[in-house]
């Protein structure tokens, strides 16, 4: 790449001041999902701007070790590993399994965790005893994990989840007849829900290691010996225990053969987290005081999101319309392509390209600005339609007009077609406005937390799809209502004749 | 007429004044239909010329290649002093716009611009095009114009509040404030009831006792009579006849020429 070019790009990171500073000197930048939920990294019920999970506590236990400080980066699961090579941060650490498949792309540390797949039905179910009662059966589980694979060895068929929580809740609901997931995910999302019961043995061996960037020998060395001391003093063990997710399997990778402790006070209090019944009056308090404040901020991003998105895609769009309608021949095949390109495939494709493909090009956008680049350049060709279709409503007397009375033609396409051509484009442009607030839930899967995301972690935490649900909606619906009323005061602007 | 004017030099009539317009081999085709096929003729300055014929004689055709809206195939133009010839000068934005600027054109669907009152009509070519800062003078200049043709009391409404006689009354204005030394008009009170059309051909009337030079295409072939300095009969392409109009419309001599204006008596 071109000096000057990366210098441009480096001068828009700085000026979006969002471009990760990588592995700043003293802090350990890790990430995970925290819509992964418990037990390993969720916020913490009784205070939702904390995080907490026993990943926190390993974390934290590690940084300690390390003499670095451990900040927490937010991504979607899948994003996890592609993160990793963006070097956005220098370790991912959330339940990821150890597999021949992710260690061609990534180093892994050694296992801190090692576990199980567990079987799940419903209580009424009595014919699926084990794996092999599961031919034709409804199995679900999670987008991405081993448990995908050992089911797709048996010819299975899974339906995949993006989300722990309603993988459980649609077993419940008779939408799945089995679930099978790691056995902690399992134990603390699936066990407490009253219709949901364990069978059969534990089923193969997975181990979660800490993912970093292949090459990256000496922070693997340094992860490995803070492990092994972590192992050998216990503190590994204590917060499996804490936990209660310490088995046998674990025992032997560690050789640490004791019988596990008898009580899990992070089990406890979970649960306890769980069944407490709340009334209505501590509900509404809940939802006004702590929810209705973090859902603020996401819609916030989403606002700000939008609003530049879109102001790049209006001034785009023109540029595109004016391209193909008024251009030379070879400037109107690229508007064209570029619109017929852009709208003819997936928005979530584009993200995924404009983040993690590109730096493989040499070009590391920050996510904010791949967050506005990719819905502005994706909106800028429904845009470039709408001018063009407003430009084309105009009829051809008026530009012949312009140009009799002595106007050139960018004259008359600015002070005569455009203002006219507007009056069309705006109620369409409205539309769309409202459109990418909706469209900008999108980009959580390049590290962004907007509003769906804060809703989608907040649900998790608190089991609560409904409530917090029409919270959100009604989030979305406030953040677009002032646009409306705008847009309806810039078309009296632009009827003048209509206001007598 | 106010009464001002009565006092001003009336235009002498000369028997064959100096052109504003020349026209030589024009020719013109629309996806190889031919609709000009070598048009000659000379138009008076300081006249009310008209261009009468059939419908699809290329009347209206021959009008918008005066000032640009359509490139002829080839052939020669003069208009207002400036001198465009084809092929070689199709295109050429700088000739059209100096073109342009020097005359002034009339639809026959008005096309005032919707979005803006009857005075920002007036003022928008004078101080974009022209680049006109003298807004004192500029705004006096079209407040006298729309005293002309009867729209003084209009300058602030939209087009869409106005009658279609005001609104063609109003296009005028809007040509003419930008001081062209020609006029054109391209069938300015066919979209109008006959009533509605006699205020506009009032304007022009008024206009032609000034001394402007105007051009006309028109089938109202009464008026043609009744006013017009010079006649130009055009038929299947071909400017046929031409002359003064008292002897193209009295003593046709052309066997086509005869057949359409008595035809029409």
């Amino acid at each position: 790449m071109k000096p000057r070019l990366r210098a441009l790009i480096a001068f828009f990171g700085a000026v979006c001041g969002l471009a990760a500073p990588l592995d700043a000197a003293g802090t350990l930048r890790w990430a995970g999902d925290a819509q992964g939920g418990a037990p390993f990294i969720y916020q913490d019920p009784a205070a939702p701007d904390r995080l907490i999970g026993a990943e926190v506590e390993l974390m934290a236990a590690l940084g300690k070790r390390l003499g670095l400080k451990p900040e927490f980066v937010q991504n979607e699961w899948e994003g996890l590993i592609p993160g990793l090579e963006r070097r956005d941060y220098a370790i991912a650490v959330n339940a990821i399994e150890i597999t021949p498949e992710r260690e061609r792309r990534v180093d892994f540390s050694l296992p801190y965790m090692v576990t199980y797949e567990q079987l799940a039905v419903r209580k009424d179910n009595v014919d699926i005893k084990g794996m092999a009662d599961l031919a034709g059966k409804r199995v679900g589980t999670y987008k991405g994990a081993l448990a995908q694979e050992l089911l797709e060895q048996r010819d299975l068929r899974p339906v995949l989840y993006e989300d722990i929580d309603p993988l459980y809740r649609d077993l419940g609901f008779g939408r799945l007849d089995a679930v099978l997931l790691d056995q902690p995910i399992a134990l603390y999302v699936g066990k407490p829900l009253p219709d949901v019961k364990f069978v059969g043995p534990p089923i193969g061996r997975l181990a979660y290691g800490i993912a970093l960037r292949k090459g990256d020998e000496a922070l693997k060395a340094r992860l490995d010996a803070a492990l092994v001391q972590l192992r050998k003093d216990g503190t590994l063990r204590a917060i499996w225990e804490r936990w209660g997710l310490w088995n046998p399997l674990m025992a032997a990778e560690f050789r640490d053969p004791r019988p596990a402790a008898a009580d899990a006070p992070a089990w406890d209090a979970y649960l306890a987290g769980r069944s407490d019944v709340e009334s209505w009056r501590q509900r509404l308090e809940r939802y006004a005081l702590e929810f209705t404040p973090m859902l603020a901020r996401g819609a916030l991003v989403t606002l700000a999101l939008s609003v530049s998105g879109m102001t790049l895609a209006v001034a785009l769009g023109l540029a595109l319309a004016l391209a193909r309608l008024y251009g030379a021949r070879p400037l109107r095949w690229v508007a064209v392509a570029y619109v017929e390109l852009i709208r003819g495939t997936p928005l979530l494709i584009q993200l995924f390209i404009l983040f993690y493909g590109l730096p493989h090009l040499g070009l590391k956008l920050a996510p904010w600005m791949a967050a506005v680049l990719g819905l502005g350049l994706n909106y800028a060709a429904y845009e470039a339609e709408n001018y063009r279709a407003g430009l084309l409503s105009v009829p051809s007397g008026q530009m012949e007009a312009a140009l009799a009375l002595g106007l050139s033609r960018r004259q008359a396409l600015r002070h005569v077609l455009l203002p006219q051509a507007m009056r069309t484009v705006l109620p369409p442009m409205t539309n769309d406005f409202i459109s990418i607030l909706k469209d900008s839930s999108l980009v959580s899967v390049i590290t962004m937390v907007e509003l769906t995301k804060v809703y989608g972690e907040l649900a998790s935490t608190y089991y609560d799809w409904l409530g917090l649900g029409f919270l959100t909606a009604g989030m979305y619906f406030l953040v677009g209502l002032p646009f409306v009323f705008l847009a309806r005061r810039l078309e009296k602007i632009l009827h003048p004749e209509r206001q007598n | 007429m106010g009464p001002f004017l009565r006092y001003l030099p009336r235009p002498i009539q000369r028997p064959m004044p100096d052109s504003a317009v020349q026209v030589r081999g024009l020719t013109k085709a629309f996806r190889k239909k031919p609709v000009l096929c070598g048009v000659d003729l000379d138009l008076p300055a300081g006249a009310l010329s008209v261009l009468i014929g059939r419908s699809g004689a290329g009347k209206s055709t021959l009008l918008r290649c005066l000032n640009g809206l359509e490139t002829p195939d080839a052939g020669r133009l003069e208009v207002a002093g400036v001198r465009l010839h084809f092929p070689e000068d199709a295109d050429d934005e700088q000739k059209d716009q100096a073109i342009r600027s020097r005359t002034g054109m009339v639809f026959q669907q008005f096309h005032l611009f919707p979005h803006k009152t009857i005075l920002e009509n007036l003022l928008l070519a004078p101080q974009v095009a022209h680049g006109r800062s003298d807004t004192e003078r500029l705004l006096s200049e079209c407040g006298a114009l729309l005293e002309k043709v009867g729209l003084a009391f209009h300058a602030d409404h939209y087009p869409s509040q106005l009658s279609g006689g005001q609104q063609q009354r109003a296009a005028i204005a809007r040509a003419l404030a930008t001081r062209p030394s020609l006029m054109l008009y391209d069938e300015p009170t066919s979209a109008l009831d006959p009533q509605l059309g006699q205020e506009v051909l009032q304007v022009m009337v008024r206009l032609k006792r000034e001394g402007r030079t105007q051009v006309l295409v028109t089938h109202d072939l009464n008026f043609a009579r009744a006013y017009a300095d010079w006649a130009v009969f055009l038929e299947d392409g071909i400017a046929v006849e031409q002359g003064p109009a008292r002897r193209v419309f009295g003593r046709p001599r052309d066997a086509r020429t005869q057949a359409y204006v008595r035809g029409l008596k």
